[in-house]
This record gives C-alpha cells, sequence and structure tokens, in this order.
C-alpha cells in the first residue's frame, strides 16, 4: 500500500515515536536529499530561454521522480503525541497538548487568558 | 526595466525626458556597473527558482531540533572514507579488558543430536517444541 522508504540509521529522534512519524521523517530525509535535483530541473523547466525539448524533458524528468521527495508530502505532526490534526505550527504540538503544557507553565510566554 | 526607467526617470533633475534609447543604455550600464540582472522584456529566466533558499534542513529538523551529524550520517555520506566511532571503540575495549578478566558473556550452549531434536519437533506440535527444549 505504502511505497518502502529508506530511513537513516542514525535516527534519534526526540519526543513521542509511532509509525506515522518515522514515515513522515523518512519524507523529510528523501525531500531533503532530492531538494537540489528538484531545484535544478524545476530551474531548467521554468526557463523561458531554454530549448523547448530540454525544458519538457526536465518537466518530465520532475514528474517521474519519487513522489515521496515532493514539499506536499510532508506533513507536521505533534512533537509529543504524533498527532496528525490541529498542530499549532510555532509549538510543533497538538492543540490538546498545547492545553496541558501551557497549563502547566512549560511553554514560555503562554499564559491562560482570564476576563 | 520599466521600473528601472521609472526609478531613473525621478532622479532626473528635469522633467523633460531623454530618448526612450538613452534610458534603457542607461539601465543597462546601471546594472552592469552594480552587477543585477538587465532583462528588460521581463522573461521568464527562472532565476526565481534559484534564488529561493533550500528547505530540507529546516524540514529536517522538525521532529528533534538541532540534531547534528554523526558518524554513522559521516559514514553513509563518505562511503570511501574512514571514520572512528569513538564511543563504539571504547565498548569494544570494554569487552576485551573483560573477556580477559574472564567476567565476559557467556558462550552460546553447544547443542548436540541437532537432526534427533529437529524431527521430534516436527513430529509433536508446541509439547514436542518444548520437551526438546527441557
Amino acid at each position: 500500500m505504502f511505497p518502502t522508504l529508506r530511513l537513516s540509521k542514525a535516527l534519534t529522534l526526540g519526543g513521542h515515536i509511532n509509525v506515522r512519524v518515522l514515515r513522515d521523517h523518512a519524507k523529510r530525509e528523501a525531500f531533503a536529499a532530492a531538494e537540489q535535483t528538484r531545484q535544478a530541473l524545476r530551474y531548467i523547466a521554468q526557463n523561458t530561454q531554454l530549448p523547448l525539448l530540454q525544458r519538457t524533458k526536465a518537466q518530465v524528468e520532475l514528474a517521474l521522480m519519487d513522489s515521496n521527495t515532493r514539499r506536499m508530502k510532508i506533513k507536521n505532526r505533534c512533537v509529543t503525541t504524533g498527532r496528525g490534526r490541529g498542530i499549532l505550527r510555532n509549538f510543533r504540538i497538538c492543540r490538546y497538548q498545547f492545553r496541558l503544557l501551557g497549563k502547566a507553565g512549560d511553554l514560555p510566554g503562554v499564559k491562560k487568558a482570564n476576563w | 526595466m520599466a521600473t528601472a526607467i521609472s526609478r531613473i526617470v525621478k532622479l532626473l533633475p528635469t522633467k523633460a525626458l531623454p530618448p526612450r534609447e538613452r534610458l534603457q543604455e542607461l539601465a543597462r550600464t546601471t546594472s552592469r556597473i552594480f552587477s543585477t540582472t538587465y532583462n528588460p522584456q521581463n522573461l521568464r529566466t527562472g532565476n526565481r527558482v534559484l534564488r529561493e533558499r533550500l528547505r530540507g534542513p529546516a524540514l529536517l529538523d522538525y521532529y528533534q531540533p538541532g540534531r547534528r551529524v554523526g558518524v554513522v550520517d559521516l559514514r553513509r555520506h563518505f562511503p570511501m572514507m574512514s571514520f572512528v566511532d569513538e564511543q563504539e571503540r571504547q565498548r569494544l575495549l570494554d569487552v576485551q579488558s573483560k573477556k580477559a578478566r574472564g567476567k565476559g558473556a557467556p558462550k552460546k550452549k553447544k547443542e548436540g543430536n541437532d537432526k534427533k531434536k529437529k524431527a521430534r519437533i516436527m513430529r509433536g506440535g508446541q509439547e514436542g517444541y518444548v520437551r526438546a527444549r527441557l
């Protein structure tokens, strides 16, 4: 169902780890590894000065690249629970963890509003 | 180009405009001197892509920010070179010294009559397997 991803063996992730977090991290690694190739191909494809054949070839090659090397495949997940929805980007945790940690005073600058 | 000309026109002391060719020449010279791109037709050269910063390192930092490169990473990326893993070396040294003091890991149990045991396992199910182990 899901294509096999190669994870680095030196994987030391902080916080919660489950399959989805690992998968997402593998996608991040794949993206980082292929990013320069991807940008080079994008440059060729978008440069109107270059011959059309070359540009089309670059486009085809981009389309044929592993889909896991795409930026859009990466999804931010909760660092403490691995939850995929309701993530606060600035804190990298989900809304419930934000509530818990915020109440406990573990998030600097976060305070429960009261009026 | 249009922006370059308008900027130049603003700097002019009089309101009478010089001819267009002169202005273009001026813009070209300006971009040559300050090494900026001169693109009068606003063609799509793809430079936008080259100007983008690489996002990979920042995205990799998501789950554990500040994860530094380790020996394993180095070995993975430069397989032709050799790197010393200080921790692993120390571990192996410790094992050696323990062995020398007679405090190493016990040797693996030698299993005699392997064939017979395997046959018994094949015949009897789990019970047979447990008996064989005993």
